[in-house]
């Protein structure tokens, strides 16, 4: 907690699933509501405080209520907000609201008759094993050590119980409950020791129906303290699988739990289960789906010629996912029925009336309009800072729509302080250029020379600032093998000088074809670097591995790849031409780490960006713009 | 051998690079030559200026043998720029092109070799290109000798090492190495520069004089000098080469004929086969390991991926071979390292019988291990699986000197239904009673587990003959190493081996780690639909059956199920499949679905969870058995969520929960990428002391039922 004052009235326990929501909730408030509470609440019969906490944080964070000045309970106090605790009693300064799901446990509270435990003893969320102490008879003595020792097991993280005949007063972090077959059964112990003949001799009928519950027998012998029953076949004991006595510590007797939790089960198998199993049949009507196909609705302006790739790919992996896809010009009226599409996504378009019409008829009808922001758009920040950011007209219009995608995590970082949500959708190659690279990779040409490709981009897009150095390498390597080419990729007026007229420069100013891709010998990628971020689309990684050509990277953009492209393959010194010189010198010199690096290329692309995982990113973009969630 | 000095003779005009190579090499080792020899270098006029400011250069220093250097006043070619070294020279001769590197001891080594006999003429070494001195193709590639990055200095110490020495007599010498004996040269003079103008067929020409003369030619096996070819005289190479062979039949009509039966029968053959043989030959010095395995190395299970990430991880250390059973009986597959050569894979074939083993005790299974025991040294066995080699095996190990080592991957020990899946849908527990084995194993014998062998003669007689036989050989393994505390509590419900044999080795992850992000992504968690991964084989042993009724209950509801992986079974429409994946990429697959929770509802007892690890390696918690492996992992770490898979409403009660509580995703999100994970790699030197024998007790020893008291000594007062 950072910004808030927690108080708790001596005494009283709050756990940390509580305290959590409660941080929560109170950003969730409005400026007025100076805090929000936690009451004290009875536990269920055999619950614990944590468990209780648990299943009352279940409640929607909607479900709470104004209160007045003073609770009896926790509050969170914003900074600065007077308070004072009288009586167990926390009374503050200004309007607060009590929250129905969080609570807040009073562990000397008297723990009143003893009844079956609830349903509600058992963890919502199972994971710490569940131990009950079970006697059938009264022995306050006892008793007092079964609570100590529950106390003790519940602060490590072991589910401690009392099912006991008569219980003994004091510091209870559980609420005890009734020993018999309706407690047990309730509560689905992992493990139950027995603390007296009675429970001994019951506790394999109590716990009858779950197979799994172990026991162990609380024993007063001196030369024990804690002892492991052997289960071995022909020498097991039915389900007792340990000895205890009194002397055993708690931390022991928490790895015990543990350890006989993880074992065998102890009752044999039936064939109930199985019979139930083999009734189990899966449902074949595969119609279902194809149904209702959602629509959705592309509103294009002038989106960069990158943008306008990752659309055609996106398109058609929407399209193959069973989506239809009707494109709009922004100029265009969007027709009445378009404008309740499932999803609508705006490409290249600049905030206007007609835009922000739109968007507000659509999310009055719950309905998510998303705004693509292209890696273009962003640039270094100009409050010194060189973290990315992009222009106040287009956070203007991301917060209009309030959901965004785009190929880079930079535009997160751009605007994670805007109360917009955002989802990182890779580029997509459409699925018959991928097909078709992938073939050229697979027998690529006869080879004349050795050809490096560089893609520098067309007219509008931004340049890396390390571009120069990059050249400057490049250049290097042409003076010093005669045998290299370069091939650039893009508008032959950003090439930059070191590289003009030079006849073993090659300029292609359109998109290369598959076969000139796959006759690279190594691509050497030069993405966008801005605040250490990769600021870029991945489009050109991912052609040229599908190509079979491995690529040669800045070291910053290293994570594009997943971590697996090789050392061999990054340029630490990625802003000095030596940097470039050297490595591509080195890999161009070594068949065998080009060989390896083709392989792991192809593997990547066709694994991370092939159609299955690109489906799955379809998926996900429907279910993240659909889903109601909280910000 | 005369007395005058060796005279090297270098006749140079191009090629800047090679040159370079060629006479480093010729300094560098010419400190350990013994020799003495004088160096000749003729530049014939090279058209590069760089090459004849070398040659300045090189002369210039202060060198342990004296250098000459001439400069032709023309081109003369190359037969004239050799005769014009001869001419020079008094005493025995090495014409040596300039694309050439010499090696350690060359020198030494090739005059050795000539005065073997007093008729020699000619010793020339082996060498990556040079006709009948060509090494063979395995040790060109094993040494990269064809390509720009030739491992020269590495291949020498392996031919002057592996070599036999048999210094094989050929028709003629190859001229870009010649080691030429002043008897021979005062026998047939100069090379025919005459005929053979600028070069190709001289050295032809000249043994050919020298043999009629009655002296002979060798090949020295146990030098290697590297030549990289072509490279002398550039382009003009081809129409060089077809005006040499057409003079030398001219000149010699039995020649080509003679040089055919030559290469037909190869003189050099027993020498390149010993070569050969040497790369894969193991180096007696590293330690000997043989893997026991069910299924050929590189299958897809996690055993083969976890042997073949230990392998990897050891392989520094030690040579492996790995045994496991095929059609025809077993396949012994080696992995033996070579420094700066590939590994040796070999797979050799033992006998064995007509089908898979599934008998209890299988004489044939145990005679195959035998023979792989007596066919090669191994310091230690390491058993993985004997699916497939019956309990013969354990029979054969307590002869066995060095350690053995068994990893419970499964339970095949404890029942052959090895799932522990009680006719193949509920978890046993390995029960008491035998009539509960005997409905199962029925089962099981009319249509086994897929993956396990049909017996036929399953029934409770067999289980019973099958522990007893395993009881009775539980000492011929030294260590029995379990990846968690619960597969070693399953192994003791049959067998109780010596506390101080027993050994917990947690699995290491077969992936590589370092790629969860340092938070978990807080929008993916409360931002997007709940979505949970199924991974892993689709069928019913790992919990397809559940994970269909999931899909089907969640229906129409922003839930997610997704499957990633084979599937054997039928699936719902409603899972969304995404299909076999290359497991390195688990991670980004996870994350570009956009999953949040990796589910394996099978009722399998895991003996660790491959697939768990792979889930945290991908900042994932993971909702998985509350008993088995899955159970112990998620407790002690507090990184998931545990189920019983035999209720499916509990299952999906869970999962609605988490749904409304994503603040309870986020809290185990942030324990799982607090877990210190480890690879195989970081866990290997464990296993690496028990090959070596180690005795000692790790701390992770498993606390056995008889020594319970002891380790728990201390006890904290209540």
């Amino acid at each position: 907690m950072t910004n808030g004052r927690l108080v708790v009235p001596e005494g009283l326990v709050i756990d940390e699933v509580a305290r959590e929501r409660l941080i929560r909730q109170l950003e969730r408030q409005p400026a007025e509501v100076k805090g929000v509470a936690a009451e004290v609440g009875a536990l269920p019969p055999g619950a614990s405080y944590r468990v209780h906490a648990e299943w009352r944080s279940l409640e929607p964070l909607s479900a709470h209520i104004a209160a007045s000045a003073a609770v009896r309970g926790a509050v969170l106090l914003r900074p600065k907000v007077r308070f004072e605790v009288s009586d167990g009693l926390v009374g503050v300064d200004g309007a607060i609201v009590i929250d129905r799901g969080a609570h807040v446990h009073d562990p000397w509270a008297p723990v009143g008759p003893l009844l079956d435990a609830s349903n509600r003893g058992r963890p919502p969320f199972p994971r710490r094993p569940v131990v009950v102490f079970a006697a059938t008879e009264i022995d306050p003595a006892g008793a007092d050590w079964a609570r100590r020792m529950v106390n003790r097991l519940v602060r490590r993280e072991v589910e401690g119980r009392l099912a006991l005949a008569a219980v003994a007063e004091g510091f209870h972090l559980t609420r005890p409950c009734l020993s018999g077959a309706a407690s047990i059964r309730a509560l689905a112990p992992d493990v139950i020791v027995t603390l007296d003949a009675g429970a001994a001799e019951q506790a394999a009928d109590w716990c009858r129906t779950d197979r799994s519950t172990v026991l162990i027998e609380l024993v007063d012998e001196p030369a024990i303290v804690q002892e492991l029953v052997s289960w071995q076949v022909d020498h097991a004991r039915g389900r007792v699988r340990a000895q205890i006595s009194r002397r055993v510590g708690a931390p022991s007797l928490a790895r015990l739990v543990h350890r006989l939790s993880a074992g065998p089960h102890p009752a044999p198998p039936t064939d109930q289960a199985v019979e139930a199993g083999s009734a189990r049949a899966v449902r074949e009507n595969w119609g279902s789906r194809v149904a209702t196909r959602p629509l959705c609705v592309v509103v294009t302006g002038t989106p960069s010629r990158g943008a306008a790739a990752r659309l055609e790919g996106l398109v058609d992996h929407l399209e193959a996912s069973g989506v239809r896809v009707v494109n709009v010009p922004v100029e265009q009226t969007v027709p009445a029925g378009a404008r309740a599409a499932a999803l609508m996504v705006l490409v290249g378009v600049d905030g206007s009336a007609a835009v922000t019409e739109l968007i507000e008829e659509r999310a009055s009808q719950r309905r998510a309009t998303v705004l693509d922001v292209d890696p273009t758009a962003v640039s270094a920040s100009k409050d010194g800072s060189s973290a990315p950011s992009v222009s106040r007209v287009l956070a203007q219009l991301a917060v209009e729509c309030g959901y965004v995608v785009t190929p880079t995590a930079a535009v997160r970082t751009a605007l994670r302080d805007l109360q917009v949500r955002s989802l990182v959708v890779p580029a997509m190659l459409t699925r018959s250029r991928a097909a078709a690279l992938r073939n050229a990779g697979v027998a690529p040409g006869p080879r004349e020379a050795v050809v490096a490709g560089w893609c520098i981009g067309w007219a509008g897009e931004a340049l890396p600032d390390y571009l120069d150095a990059v050249a400057e390498g490049l250049a290097k390597i042409l003076a010093d093998r005669s045998d290299v080419r370069i091939d650039v990729v893009g508008d032959e007026d950003r090439i930059p000088m070191p590289l003009r007229r030079n006849d073993r420069v090659s300029v292609n100013a359109s998109s290369p074809e598959p076969e000139a891709i796959a006759g690279w010998a190594v691509h050497v990628w030069t993405p966008r670097i801005v605040g250490g971020e990769l600021v870029d689309d991945l489009g050109t990684l991912i052609e040229s591995s599908f190509a079979g050509v491995p690529s040669l990277l800045p070291l910053p953009a290293r994570r594009a790849m997943d971590g697996v492209a090789a050392k061999a393959f990054m340029v630490s010194r990625y802003d000095e031409p030596e940097g470039w010189a050297a490595a591509l010198s080195r890999l161009l010199g070594e068949d065998h780490t080009r060989a390896v690096g083709a392989h792991e290329a192809r593997r990547w692309s066709h694994t991370v960006h092939g159609s299955p995982a690109c489906r799955a990113s379809v998926n996900r973009l429907l279910g993240w713009a659909h889903h109601q969630g909280e910000l | 051998m005369s007395a005058a000095l060796v005279t090297v003779i270098v006749p140079v005009y191009r090629g800047i690079y090679d040159l370079t190579r060629c006479l480093e090499s010729v300094a560098l080792h010419a400190r350990r030559t013994e020799l003495a020899f004088e160096l000749v270098l003729i530049d014939d006029r090279s058209p590069e200026p760089a090459v004849r400011m070398y040659l300045e250069e090189f002369a210039s220093r202060d060198l342990p043998f004296p250098v000459t250097l001439l400069h032709n006043p023309e081109n003369l070619g190359f037969v004239g720029t050799v005769n014009r070294g001869l001419r020079r020279a008094s005493g025995d001769v090495v014409i040596l092109n300039a694309d050439t590197a010499v090696t350690d001891g060359w020198l030494d080594r090739l005059a050795a070799a000539a005065y073997e006999a007093p008729d020699v003429a000619t010793v020339t070494p082996v060498t990556s290109h040079g006709s009948i001195c060509t090494l063979p193709r395995s040790v060109i590639d094993a040494f990269a000798l064809a390509g720009p990055n030739p491992q020269i200095d590495e291949c020498a110490e392996f031919v002057t090492k592996t070599s036999l020495r048999l210094l094989p007599e050929v028709i003629t010498g190859v001229g870009f190495c010649m080691y030429t004996t002043r008897q021979a040269l005062d026998s047939c003079g100069l090379l025919d520069e005459e005929t053979f103008g600028r070069g190709y067929g001289e050295e032809v020409d000249f043994c050919l004089r020298a043999t009629r003369l009655g002296l002979r030619h060798l090949v020295d096996d146990s030098t290697f000098v590297y030549h990289r070819g072509g490279g002398s005289f550039g382009d003009e190479q081809n129409e060089g080469l077809a005006r040499g062979s057409r003079l030398l039949d001219e000149r010699y009509p039995y020649f080509r004929p003679t040089n055919t039966r030559e290469r037909a029968q190869d003189p050099s053959r027993v020498s390149f086969a010993a070569l050969e043989l040497g790369l894969r030959e193991r180096d007696p010095d590293r330690p000997h390991v043989l893997h026991m395995m069910h299924s050929a190395p590189g299958d897809t299970g996690g055993t083969e991926k976890f042997l073949d990430a230990l392998m990897h991880a050891l392989g520094h250390e030690f040579d492996f071979s790995v045994i496991f059973p095929v059609q025809s009986g077993f396949a012994l597959q080696t992995y033996w390292h070579r420094p700066d050569a590939p590994t040796v894979v070999e797979e050799f074939l033992l006998p064995g019988g007509p089908r898979r083993v599934t008998r209890i005790d299988d004489e044939l299974a145990g005679a195959a291990l035998q023979m792989a025991l007596d066919l090669f040294h191994f310091d230690a066995v390491h058993i993985h699986n004997l699916i497939g080699h019956s309990l013969a095996p354990l029979d054969v190990l307590a002869g066995f000197d060095g350690p053995v080592l068994c990893s419970v991957h499964d339970l095949f020990l404890a029942c052959p239904n090895f799932s522990l899946l009680y006719r193949k849908v509920e978890p046993c527990g390995i029960p008491e009673d035998l009539s509960s084995c005997d409905r199962c194993l029925e089962t099981i014998a009319e249509a086994p587990m897929p993956g396990s062998p049909m017996i036929r003669n399953l029934s409770r007689e067999y289980l019973n003959e099958f522990r007893s036989t395993a009881t009775a050989r539980i000492d011929s393994v030294d260590h029995w190493v379990f990846a968690s505390q619960s597969v070693a509590d399953y192994f003791m419900r049959v067998y109780e081996p010596h506390a101080s044999r027993m050994e917990i080795i947690e699995h290491g992850s077969v992936i590589r780690l370092g790629r969860r992000a340092p938070e978990p992504d807080r929008a993916l968690i409360y931002d997007e639909p709940l979505r949970l991964a199924f991974v892993g084989l689709g069928w019913a042993k790992k919990g397809l059956d559940v994970v269909n009724e999931l899909a089907e209950a969640f229906r129409d509801t922003t839930v997610e199920i997704h499957h990633f992986g084979d599937l054997k079974q039928a699936a719902s429409p409603e899972l969304h499949t995404h299909g076999a994946y290359d497991n390195e990429f688990l991670p980004e697959l996870l994350q570009r679905a956009g999953i949040q929770i990796v589910l394996l509802p099978g009722a399998y007892a895991e003996t660790f969870g491959i697939v768990m690890s792979e889930a945290l390696a991908s900042g994932l918690p993971v909702i998985g058995a509350r008993y088995g492996a899955l159970g112990e992992r998620i407790r002690a770490h507090g990184v998931g969520w545990t189920i019983d898979p035999m209720d499916p409403s509990g299952i999906r009660d869970l999962i609605e929960r988490l749904d409304r509580s994503r603040d309870e995703v986020m809290r185990t999100s942030r324990r799982v990428l607090e877990v210190k994970l480890e690879t195989v790699a970081d866990t290997a030197h464990r296993y690496a002391s028990l090959y070596h024998g180690a005795e000692s007790r790790s701390p992770d020893a498993v606390v056995p039922t008889d020594a319970v008291n002891s380790s728990f000594a201390g006890v904290e007062n209540a």
